[in-house]
């Protein structure tokens, strides 16, 4: 029974819900209905609008897009020009510096030195210092004014400047070199070429052209004519030509060098030729000859000559031979021409080339020279051993014991007969 | 006498200075020969006297100063002169 009267209050329920909803549906009135249309109409005219502006917009990107691809264009055409016109330019070099490309320079080199020299029987002392600059102002690529100056302390301690040399050079052409002025004689090649003391190999000069025992003269004034060609290849050839005042009288009948001016109406004139032989770099031989003639006397009919034969070897980069022979004749009025005859030999190695890998033997360099002279008071030898410590490659400290043997004096007065050690510090600049 | 001899001397110099400059002047074409680099003609001529210098020791206009003064001084060739510059300035 309470079964049958639940399941009829169910069906109840279930006849009574669709009747309630169509109840409310009715409720919507005409004018709500409109509105509704109304608005659902205005939605429509929206949508429409942004339709056409979306339109609007594709147009306005696709225009854009063909801007941007034309740019595109012009972009990649400049950067194909700019490529192919940097190709066409040539590589820009270094700017040359204001002094490199001036054709005018003033450039400063030589050499300075300080000795320490002990006679067989005196005491030591450090007796002398150099300073010699090199000027060397060049005005173009022919024209070159040099000078070199030397100044000193005197053994009585006073201060010296001597010109070495002062000239002026021209050069002519590939072959030719024109001078005029004071310049070194090139008798031999010791003044020449090897007398810058960072270049010589001992602190001391061979005999001959030591300064007390000169037989040659080291400087004078003049023209010259100079240079060098290739005979045939590696062969060179080096000629030199001058005219110079000449030695002169020096009022006791003997010969004077470089008096500064012309003691007679005669000048004098030499030259020297040689032939230089490199078979390969460090291994070469040269061979020269040189010579001069002219009158020394003031009345000009008495002549000075000399000639001198030199050589130089190197077989290796480490082995060095030099020597030199040099002979002079002064005629005399009334007597005897007198004659002087002066040699030196040389022998430098590097002991380097022993390969000891020893830092400070590998920078020891073996000298050992024997230079003489024959002259007409008599005549004086010197066995010099030396060894150079090599600080830099033109900072060096030398060293050089001397045995002296001779019957003779120096011009000087100093008896050549006596052992002498010689220490140098060096610098050449 | 005198005066004959000197005129003789300067007409002797003069005249071989001239024949020489204009001879070898005016060869015009070089035979050919092996050409050796700025270096090795360095190490042939500059050392054979005096001891290395380094190309960094100098700026390349006083290389030029310095090599015009060794080519007169040592009677370098110029041709030897000019590539060795050439060696100094590039290497300094």
């Amino acid at each position: 029974m309470k079964t049958s009267i639940r399941w009829l209050v169910v069906a109840l329920i279930l006849s009574l819900a669709p009747g309630a909803w169509l109840k409310q549906a009715a409720a919507v009135t005409d004018q709500e209905f409109r509105a509704l249309q109304q608005q659902m109409q205005q939605q429509a005219g929206e949508i429409q609008d942004l339709k056409k502006g979306r339109a609007e917009d594709q147009q306005e990107i696709q225009r854009l897009k063909e801007k941007m691809g034309a740019t595109d264009q012009k972009a990649e055409e400049a950067q194909k020009t700019a490529t192919e016109t940097a190709a066409k330019v040539q590589p820009v070099g270094p700017v040359p510096s204001e002094e490199a490309a001036a054709t005018r320079n003033l450039t400063i080199s030589g050499f300075a030195d300080v000795q320490y020299q002990k006679n067989e029987g005196e005491h030591g002392s450090f007796f002398l210092a150099h300073f010699n600059p090199v000027l060397l102002f060049r005005a173009g690529d022919k024209v070159l004014a040099e000078a070199e100056m030397e100044m000193g302390v005197t053994p009585e301690g006073g201060t010296e400047m001597n010109l070495e040399y002062a000239q002026i050079d021209y050069l002519f052409n590939d072959y030719v070199t024109f001078i005029a002025g004071r310049f070194t004689l090139p008798i031999g090649v010791v003044r020449e070429k090897l007398d810058a003391m960072w270049i010589n190999k001992l602190p001391i000069q061979p005999l001959p052209e030591a300064d007390a025992t000169a037989i040659l003269p080291e400087n004078d004034i003049g023209v010259q004519a100079r240079g060098a060609l290739h005979v045939c290849d590696p062969v060179v050839l080096t000629y030199s030509l001058y005219l110079v005042n000449g030695p002169g009288d020096d009022g006791a009948g003997g010969v004077v060098f470089d008096k500064g001016v012309d003691s007679n109406k005669d000048p004098s004139w030499g030259g020297r030729l040689a032939l230089f032989y490199p078979w390969e770099a460090s291994h070469d031989i040269e061979v020269g000859v040189s010579g001069q003639t002219g009158p020394w006397s003031d009345d000009g009919e008495l002549l000075w000559s000399a000639f001198a034969l030199d050589g130089a070897l190197h077989l290796t980069q480490y082995a060095e031979f030099r020597g030199e022979y040099i002979k002079t004749w002064q005629e005399t009025a009334g007597g005897p021409t007198m004659d002087r005859d002066g040699w030196w030999v040389q022998a430098a190695y590097k002991l380097a080339g022993l390969n000891l890998e020893l830092p400070m033997v590998n920078n020891l360099e073996a000298v050992f020279r024997y230079s003489g002279v024959s002259l007409p008071t008599g005549h004086a030898n010197q066995y010099a051993l030396g060894l150079i410590y090599h600080v830099t490659n033109t900072l060096l400290v030398k060293g050089a014991y001397a045995f002296g043997q001779s019957n003779t004096v120096d011009a000087d007065g100093n008896s050549l007969d006596r052992n002498q050690l010689t220490l140098q510090f060096v610098y050449g600049f | 006498m005198n005066r004959i001899r000197l005129f003789s001397t300067l007409a002797g110099i003069a005249a071989i200075s001239t024949v020489v400059s204009i001879a070898l002047a005016d060869t015009g074409e070089k035979p050919a020969k092996k050409k050796r680099t700025g270096a090795e003609l360095y190490a042939i001529n500059c050392n054979r006297c005096h001891a290395e210098r380094y190309p960094t020791e100098r700026t390349d206009a006083q290389w030029k100063t310095i090599m015009l003064h060794m080519r007169v001084r040592a009677q370098l060739p110029a041709d030897d002169t000019k590539a060795i510059v050439k060696y100094l300035q590039e290497n300094n």
